[in-house]
């Protein structure tokens, strides 16, 4: 197997999951996470065909609910909100 | 001036494509959770629970009723329903979407769309075709403290997060802002007629355009609020585009924001990078198998569409092509017009009076027929009752009128009506009188030929300005002469 | 003298039953329990409550009321399964405050059987550990050496029931999580079918891979506990439609008779102690009249692979919902920008394996990488699937080690990850093919607990547990 080194660019996949990795951290967890995907890797020497016909976990199919509206006290949810004003949840501004 | 600017570029050049959003306000509760789906006018955040917020440990559930209504427009749109729907996750950071991911469909990676493929008809019969329809949840409200440039937090109300939300997605088949317009204004109707959204609530109906001049590059404008907005807009990119081309300018492949204080499509900032949103199965929802038994059951419920309903009309009830196409597509015309119908059977004096009568003057006062007080029994019993009273259709017009404008109630318009009819008819007797009176030669010559009521005829409709009706004068006369010469 | 907090549960409620004790003094007694061994870290909440509670059940017996089939358990509970009103934290810095508004539904019906909450377990940071070492509160130890790991990820919750600190636990296992603690602490854990128990009110790891399970000191216990959480339930869709569960212990049930041993999972990489015990164990498989085969399921080979890809790729979106907005951890600087504001948030409050999990996961479904690994993953676990399937046409059982190895030594394997996951080669093939699998005592290497995993086909629940129960009872007269 091809082994995917330079291709990972490990800042580039903190900013995808918006995780802040400090300077010191980054050479090590680059390591870490190089070592891993190559060792994952390993599935692709196995040679079978891929089927886009979708997995999924459950054998079940069409599970849903009736339409039907139910309240839930709303102020249990915002007692744990970090930062708001009023009834609103203040966010940082995007951009 | 609008005409103008979109004659000179041929119609062939321009492709417009459209992304409609459309909540399924008519379901009760919202998409993956039991909270209501009417959030409206609701204090904010008291229309949220664990799952709709993304508490952990919660998992959607479907509402079954949302399926059931987005296969209808499906089916009416002759949208193909995919048999086998998995829900997938669109990965991205927003603070409107509570678990950073919505749920909606994929139509790579091992996904379909809900459905492919369907056409939407305009008046001229030129066919919009749709590329794909999802079922996806809607997300949350964003304000700003103070306005967006000077606010330094955004404000976040979740009762909108979760609702239902079909989204339509059409090829480029529009070659002008007026189709693009129409085409909006035809799917608000049917999604009306079908029952599952009323598209007039605040942001219950949403669109994004994709524009191309002479298969340039394609050019993305989002932030449109109303269909109005979506012509001004695309009429605003067609010139600015036009404008870049003549000079030589190649047009950029971007996403533009319509600005509607400023009339103008505006540049949004480039992203760093292309955003990747990571769609995989929704491992909570299992697949939903679409069957014979399930498409067969939606059929049944159908109303009649539009289009067959149009047919109807000119058909059936004799409606001219005009009328029946006005109020085949409007659902508020329709209704009022079908019951007026289970009340008389007046169809042609009925339609005529709703559109010509009714939807002018909603027009001229830019109204909805909610705000008239006016229901199909009423205009079914003036109606009846103009038949009886054979009152003047100038004097019928001016009481339709009156009472389409408030101006009197329907009892006060049934009185004049009668009093009407009686004022009337003393002014027939007095004009036949006089003239009979003055006309003694002729009433000689009646006896020989009675053809001469002709003569009396013409002098009564003279003096009358033809403002009576000419049978009911004929047989007056008639009789009147009769009397006098036995 | 042997104390209350040492006897099952189901001696216990006899004993509740015939007002000989009360649940409250009893209560009190498992309290003061957990304070002696503090040191063993199994808690990271106590339900403040409890006494009240305790006196509440108490009153019922009293009055003569009908109480229901868990009246007066003190059950342990996994911290990631979520508490109304009582802190949930998923062991990580990112939720350390954070008080849910709702029972999860295994909460709600061990409830209404009128079990009490004894306490929130702890456990590797968001379940993702194989030795609860990775845990924002520091390291649960071993009850039986407290220089080695109690297992992960559900450490807390086996090592609880191993030092008698509670008569019953709820795990979570998404790859072993409820087998490796079982194992190394020598209790009784089992993973159910998928399908078979709520995940409503499980914080998600990996969705399509993980189900609530029992822990306990007795298999008369376990399966008590795991028919009042089992059953349909309308805020799980993946949930199957069956109801009222009674693995019930009263008549002997069937037990298998054909068990298959799979040499890609008892050939390498076994401690030594682990192999010995496990031989011996086939020995009383064989007493029991069990005919046993060996057979070779190569696909195994990329089962860790195969099953990290997943889990992490899952992860990583599931994850994705922590941001320091409704809930969570809360910073005081930052405020200016959204996505920096929610980067520093995650950069505090995630710990190290957790940020890896979600980085990979992140990579695996990122445009260009998402066939390469996700979607042969898939297929991979499509195959997994299939080859159990034709092997229990011919095979009641699978027979394995549950772990290859005794509990480790604190630090011995959470400073290298990937010797970690490698650890996971036994138990992960269960969560892969959706099947149920049981981990109990086998017996002792080095003075530490060795476990035996039966897998099924799914809903062989009853057979795994009586099975177990019969090599129970052989096994206790070959040693006495
Ligand atoms: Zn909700």
């Amino acid at each position: 197997m091809k082994r995917i080194d330079k291709e990972i660019d490990l800042e580039k996949l903190a900013r995808l999951a918006r995780i802040q990795i400090s300077k010191k951290d980054k050479k090590r967890i680059t390591k870490d996470i190089l070592e891993i995907i190559n060792y994952f890797n390993k599935i692709n020497e196995l040679k079978i065909g891929l089927s886009y016909k979708f997995f999924h976990q459950s054998a079940l199919e069409n599970v849903w609910r009736e339409d039907i509206p139910k309240n839930f006290e709303a102020n249990a949810i915002l007692d744990q909100v970090p930062n708001k004003k009023g009834r609103y949840l203040r966010s940082p501004k995007i951009g | 001036m609008r005409e103008l600017e979109v004659k000179t570029l041929s119609d062939m050049s321009i492709k417009i494509g459209l992304e409609v959003h459309c909540q399924l306000t008519k379901l009760k509760s919202k998409l993956f959770c039991p909270c209501s789906s009417d959030y409206r006018d609701k204090e904010p955040n008291t229309n949220i629970c664990p799952i709709c917020m993304g508490l952990p440990g919660t998992l959607p559930t479907l509402n079954k009723e949302a399926l059931f209504y987005a296969l209808k427009v499906c089916l009416a749109l002759n949208s193909e329903p995919n048999k086998r729907i998995l829900f997938f996750r669109k990965n991205y950071y927003y603070p409107d979407l509570p678990k950073n991911f919505q749920i909606t469909q994929y139509d790579r990676g091992g996904g379909v769309p809900f459905s492919s493929g369907g056409v939407l008809k305009l008046s001229s019969g030129k066919e919009i075709r749709i590329r794909r329809m999802n079922l996806e949840e809607d997300p949350a409200k964003i304000f700003y403290e103070g306005s967006i440039t000077s606010s330094r937090y955004s404000l976040i109300d979740y009762n909108r997060a979760g609702i239902a939300l079909l989204e339509i997605v059409t090829e480029p088949d529009m070659s002008n802002p007026k189709e693009a317009r129409e085409f909006l204004e035809r799917l608000k109707g049917l999604l009306e007629h079908l029952e599952v959204s009323e598209p007039d609530l605040e942001g219950a109906m949403r669109c994004d355009a994709n524009i191309s001049l002479m298969d340039g590059t394609r050019v993305e404008i989002k932030n449109i609020s109303s269909f109005k907005e979506v012509e001004k807009a695309l009429n605003f990119e067609i010139a600015r585009q036009k404008a870049l081309i003549s000079k030589g300018i190649k047009v950029k492949r971007e996403t533009r924001h319509w600005d509607e204080a400023r009339r103008i499509t505006v540049s949004l900032r480039e992203k760093e990078e292309e955003e990747d949103y990571r769609y995989f199965p929704e491992p909570d929802l299992v697949p939903i198998a679409i069957n014979e038994e399930m498409v067969k059951q939606i059929i049944l419920t159908l109303p009649e569409l539009p289009e067959k309903r149009e047919k109807r009309y000119v058909k059936e009830l004799g409606l001219s092509e005009t009328l029946a196409k006005v109020i085949a597509y409007d659902r508020d015309l329709m209704k009022l017009f079908e019951d007026s119908l289970k009340y008389c059977n007046l169809p042609k004096k009925i339609g005529s009076w709703i559109v010509n009568d009714i939807l002018a003057y909603l027009n001229r006062k830019n109204l909805t027929l909610k705000d008239l007080n006016l229901d199909a029994n009423k205009l079914a019993k003036l109606a009846e009752y103009s038949e009886e009273y054979k009152v003047s259709d100038k004097k019928l017009k001016e009481l339709l009128n009156e009472l389409i404008s408030g101006k009197k109630n329907f009892l006060e318009v049934l009185k004049t009506l009668k009093k009407e009819e009686l004022v009337q008819k003393d002014e027939v007797l007095r004009i036949v009188d006089s003239v009979i009176k003055s006309n003694s030669k002729a009433l000689e010559d009646y006896r020989k030929n009675k053809k001469v009521l002709d003569y009396f005829m013409g002098k009564v409709m003279e003096i009358s300005k033809g403002k009576i009706d000419a049978k009911e004068v004929r047989n007056l006369l008639k009789e009147k002469i009769e009397e006098i010469i036995k | 003298m042997k104390k209350l907090y040492h006897l099952p549960y189901h001696e216990l409620r006899r004993k509740i039953f015939d007002k000989e004790i009360k649940v409250k003094d009893y209560a009190q007694e498992i309290l003061e329990r957990i304070k002696e061994r503090k040191d063993i870290n199994a808690f990271i909440t106590i339900n403040e409550g409890i006494l009240e509670e305790a006196n509440l059940i108490d009153n019922k017996i009293k009055e003569g009321e009908k109480v229901g089939r868990l009246a007066g358990a003190l059950i342990a509970i996994k911290d990631n399964i979520c508490t109304k009103g009582i802190r949930t934290t998923c062991a990580s810095k990112m939720l350390s405050n954070y008080i849910p508004p709702y029972d999860a539904t295994v909460i709600e019906r061990i409830k209404i059987e009128d079990a009490l909450i004894l306490g929130k377990t702890n456990m590797d940071e968001f379940a993702m550990g194989s030795t609860t070492e990775l845990s924002y509160f520091g390291p649960t130890k071993n009850p039986l050496d407290k220089e080695r790991v109690a297992g992960g990820s559900s450490g807390g919750s086996g090592a609880a029931v191993a030092d008698h600190q509670a008569p019953l636990a709820l795990g979570a296992d998404t790859g072993g999580s409820v087998r490796c603690p079982a194992s190394f602490c020598g209790i009784f854990g089992l993973k159910p079918t998928y399908g078979l128990v709520s995940r409503y009110g499980l914080i998600s790891y990996a969705n399509s891979l993980e189900q609530i399970g029992p822990m306990a000191k007795s298999l008369k216990d376990l399966s008590l506990l795991l028919s009042c959480i089992s059953g349909k339930d309308e805020r799980d869709s993946t949930t199957l439609p069956l109801k009222d569960f009674n693995f019930s212990f009263e008549k002997k049930g069937k037990i298998a008779k054909r068990v298959a041993i799979i040499k890609e999972l008892v050939e390498e990489g076994l401690q030594r102690g682990v192999r010995e015990r496990f031989y011996s164990a086939l020995e009383i498989l064989k007493d029991m009249g069990i005919k046993i085969s060996e057979l070779s399921l190569k696909i195994l080979e990329y089962a860790i692979p195969c099953y990290y890809i997943i889990a992490m790729a899952e992860a990583s979106s599931n994850l994705a919902r922590y941001d320091g907005l409704r809930y969570g951890l809360k910073l005081k600087e930052g405020m200016e920008n959204f996505s920096l504001y929610i980067s520093k948030i995650r950069g505090e409050g995630f710990g190290d394996e957790v940020k890896r999990r979600i980085i990979l996961g992140t990579f695996i479904l990122s445009a260009g990488y998402y066939e390469q690994f996700y979607i042969k993953a898939q297929a991979i676990r499509k195959i997994i699937r299939k080859e159990f399937d034709r092997i229990f046409k011919e095979y009641d059982l699978i027979i394995s080690p549950t772990m290859p190895s005794i509990a480790y030594k604190l630090g011995e394997k959470s400073k290298d990850p990937l010797e970690m996951y490698l650890g996971d080669i036994e138990t992960v093939s269960a969560n892969l093919a959706g099947i149920p699998a049981l981990s109990l005592p086998c017996g002792y290497s080095s003075n530490m607990p060795v476990g035996l995993q039966l897998m099924g086909k799914p809903l062989s629940e009853g057979l795994l547990l009586s099975t177990a129960q019969e090599f129970e009872r052989i096994r206790g007269e070959n040693f006495e």
